[in-house]
């Protein structure tokens, strides 16, 4: 456990201490706030939630994630150090699972720099807020984000170039976001109604809706807790396949 | 070192595929015996109880059709899936419950779609006809199917997107149909909103799996004036009575039965409710048969005042006696022989006649002004009997009186349901406007909230002595001391009962009910709490917090935006720039320790010398 924690601190520290984690923050807000104030009907519809926020957010993730764990491993190979760091005393599992905790913490980072957008909600609503769907959203958020970070960890120990470990996340994403989409799902489903089960039910869309309507369904937990695991036993692999 | 990398990646291989194998498991044991938290605060993606009461007593499947487009308007974008997941719920409780309930989504474009293919192969494509344009009838195979559609409770819907450029009518179907057995469909032709959705749903398959329609009794207290022959003595067809567009639109639910409270015409047993409209004198004996009506536990509906108004023939008022004070006092209510006065009416104005220069008579409009409504904090939305509703209008009403302590000896729980606004003040009766209906009484004290509807429930005590005669059907016979052979008032229990009394007789009538709309939501909703199954009530009773922004400036809207789309990322550019600051200073006061600590080169040679 204190190897985990060792790696944390230390890829925390390239996270926070150069402007990696803050730009990513800053500019998801900014993009993400775009979206919510400017471009969507928000201040037409007068609803007080966070449903086109929280809808927004598979398509951010999808993008920002890979974004922020390009550097993890790909930066490692190019410069050598994974040689270094794989002689170190310490079992790859506690490596990646402390690069990718401190993906993580940039995510919270994210998700705590949103608050400012509930904060308005209590403040423009007429009546009180129903804060229910909007945790349920932030609980998705992160749900989804520690896959999509595991995802981005795992793509990224594949290739020595940042730009190509980030662009693989991103195809990679694209697939679990939009093409395993509930809308994909339905547009086949009178021709092939099997292939819509198990398209919806892999896809993250379907999973992440659910939650952020307010319903914390035991098998969308279980989703993407399967999906983190999945994709950081891949990238334990694929570390340990540099170590042979 | 071949070998091992080989064996290396079997063994991995082999690892992941069994992690996949048991990921998978694991994904379809948890989908199997799925637990869901609904975190919403009024639970409404969460099926009740009630529901499944109602749903296990389905001896065949009921289906429910959701006919919905693929492209939905803004603000129903989720409206699809929400809906989709929503009735996927209900099936699955349905079936926890042992009832059966069938699940189909339907695109009434591919329907549409398929139809016209099929008259194109059959060769039945027909050219355009201009005429049936003209007349509003369908030019096209499409458009007789929609029209088809439209019949069986699928009509296409209009709304609006918000584009770059403005805004685009965008067409689209959201209806859901309930079948079952060959009974004629119920629907929700126009449904785009989960709230209300389960109470919507329940009471149309109650509706559809009920052997006949229940009973509602209907008393008018004071019945009209009709003419019945016209000058030269030829009969006139019946007059339609002021609350027979109400009956009329309660028939498609219930089975109304008109009721006079005599001798003969009594409330039928199996009368689910009684709604009392308008009580004017009422006599003894017709309190009595209402009182016991009410204590066999049999909700009632009273829409009571001490005033009633018309404008058929300028503005008028007659004065009205319910006549229920007998029985209301004991219970801890009372009807004030007043009329409330709001100065926030919103029903319009009234032309009034005064004086001008040069002694000049002239009419002059005037705000409505015994006309108060109820909306906002003074509506209590979440009672089963005002859910949905956003205003009530109280044309006429007179203040209910509350009584509480009264009320809690008596075993009865009052709850306000709707009140005025805080500026309400109370009037004597005068037969037209007078000036303290449109002049505020100097006293601030005087103007408060006024109790407009309210619900009694509970075990409502006798007001008529045990052992007492019972009183006569003749009115005068009472001031004699009544029939010498009455039967005896029976000891008799009572049973837990409801009883919904609005302050305004004249906001269910047809005159009312055409202006001001929302009453009739009102009504219709609350009679059906009222007469329907408990369990429904209750349902109905589920309502979602759906808050909505309120009244912004652009100033308000502008700091909303730009503080989270400038701002955020501004103050952690500067959380940021203030750490690299601390930092580098850090470093810099270290850097200096450390060239005050380490000699310089040489300085060893020269201590040493």
């Amino acid at each position: 456990m204190s190897s985990i924690m060792v790696v944390m601190r230390r890829e925390c520290g390239a996270y926070f201490r150069t402007p990696i984690a803050w730009i990513f923050i800053a500019l998801q807000m900014a993009i993400m706030s775009f979206f919510f104030f400017q471009y969507s009907p928000f201040f037409i519809i007068e609803s007080a939630d966070m449903r086109v926020w929280f809808g927004l957010t598979p398509f951010i993730l999808m993008v920002f994630a890979p974004a922020v764990t390009m550097r993890l491993w790909s930066d490692e190979i190019r410069t050598g150090s994974t040689e270094v760091l794989l002689s170190l005393p310490v079992r790859s599992r506690d490596l990646v699972i402390g690069k990718w905790l401190a993906a993580v913490i940039v995510l919270l980072g994210s998700v705590v720099a949103s608050f400012g957008i509930p904060a308005t909600l209590g403040w423009l609503a007429s009546s009180v807020v129903d804060w229910g769907p909007i945790i349920g959203g932030y609980i998705g958020t992160v749900l989804a984000g520690m896959m999509f970070l595991a995802l981005g960890c795992w793509v990224s120990a594949l290739s020595s170039n940042q730009v190509v470990s980030m662009l693989l996340g991103v195809a990679v994403g694209i697939m679990l976001v939009l093409a395993l989409s509930p809308d994909f799902a339905s547009y086949i489903s009178s021709s092939q109604p099997t292939l819509a089960r198990v398209i919806e039910s892999l896809g993250v869309q379907s999973h992440f809706q659910a939650i952020e309507r307010g319903v914390l369904a035991l098998s969308d937990v279980v989703y993407f807790l399967s999906g983190t695991a999945l994709f950081l036993t891949l990238c334990v692999f694929q570390v340990e396949l540099k170590k042979q | 070192m071949i070998e091992r990398k080989k064996q290396f990646l079997i063994q991995w291989i082999a690892s992941i595929a069994v992690l996949v194998v048991l990921l998978v498991l694991v994904n379809g044991v948890a989908r199997k015996f799925d637990q869901r938290l609904d975190l919403t605060a009024a639970g409404i993606h969460t099926i009740s109880p009630e529901t499944g009461k109602i749903l296990s007593r389905l001896q065949e499947p009921v289906t429910l059709e959701y006919w919905v487009s693929e492209r939905l308007p803004s603000g129903l974008q989720n409206l699809r899936r929400d809906t989709v997941d929503y009735l996927d719920e209900f099936q699955r409780a349905a079936a926890e419950a042992g009832g059966r309930v069938e699940v189909k989504v339907i695109d009434p474009a591919r329907v549409i779609e398929q139809y016209v293919k099929e008259q194109s192969e059959d060769g039945e494509e027909k050219e355009p006809d201009p005429m049936a344009a003209f007349m509003g009838g369908p030019t096209s195979p499409a458009d007789t199917k929609k029209q088809e559609l439209a019949q069986q409770g699928i009509p296409e819907l209009q709304g609006r997107s918000v584009k770059e450029d403005g805004i685009e009518v965008v067409p689209f179907y959201s209806a859901i149909v309930l079948k079952y057995l060959d009974r004629e469909s119920e629907g929700i032709p126009v449904h785009t909103t989960l709230e209300g959705l389960e109470y919507e749903l329940v009471s149309r398959i109650a509706k559809l799996t009920l052997e006949s329609k229940p009973v509602l009794a209907f008393f008018q207290g004071r019945p009209e004036d009709v003419i019945t022959q016209g000058p030269d003595g030829t009969p006139l067809p019946a007059p339609m009575s002021h609350f027979d567009p109400l009956l009329d639109a309660l028939g498609e639910r219930f089975e109304i039965r008109k009721v006079e409270l005599t001798e003969e015409s009594l409330v039928p047993d199996d009368a689910q409710l009684l709604i009392i409209a308008e009580p004017n004198g009422t006599t003894p004996r017709q309190r009595f048969e209402i009182e016991n009506s009410i204590r066999s536990g049999r909700p009632v509906l009273i829409l009571a005042s001490t005033t009633s108004g018309s404008m058929d023939r300028g503005f008028q008022l007659t004065p009205l006696s319910p006549g229920m004070s007998e029985s209301f006092g004991p219970w801890g209510i009372d009807i004030q022989p007043n009329m409330i006065v709001s100065s926030q009416s919103q029903c319009g104005s009234i032309e009034t006649v005064t004086e001008g220069p040069l002694g000049l008579r002239m009419r002059v409009p005037q705000p409505f002004p015994v006309c108060p409504g109820s909306a906002g904090n003074n509506l209590d939305r979440t009672s089963p009997f005002t859910r949905g509703v956003q205003a009530i209008i109280f044309p006429y009403a007179s203040p209910l009186i509350v009584n509480q302590e009264v009320a809690k000896a008596a075993g009865i729980e009052i709850t306000t349901l709707a009140s005025s606004d805080g500026d309400a003040w109370l009037t004597p009766f005068g037969p037209s406007v007078t000036g303290a209906m449109v002049t505020p009484p100097k006293d601030p004290a005087l103007q408060k909230n006024r109790v407009l509807a309210l619900v009694a429930e509970g075990k409502f005590p006798a007001t008529f002595a045990a052992g007492s005669k019972v009183p006569s059907w003749d009115p005068t016979l009472e001031i004699t001391g009544g029939e010498e052979d009455a039967p005896l008032v029976q000891e008799t229990e009572s049973k837990e009962s409801r009883i919904l009394l609005v302050a305004s007789a004249d906001m269910a009538k047809y005159t009312s009910l055409s202006m001001y709309r929302q009453n009739v939501g009102f009504l219709m909703g609350s009679i059906e709490a009222l007469a329907l199954d408990p369990d429904l009530a209750k349902i109905r009773g589920k309502v979602q917090i759906s808050s909505s922004l309120r009244e912004t400036t652009r100033e308000e809207r502008s700091i909303a935006t730009y503080g989270n789309l400038v701002g955020v990322p501004l103050l952690l550019a500067v959380i940021y720039g203030l750490m690299s600051a601390s930092r580098r200073s850090a470093s810099r006061h270290h850097e200096a320790m450390y060239m005050l600590k380490v000699p310089a080169e040489g300085d060893d040679e020269k201590e040493g010398r």
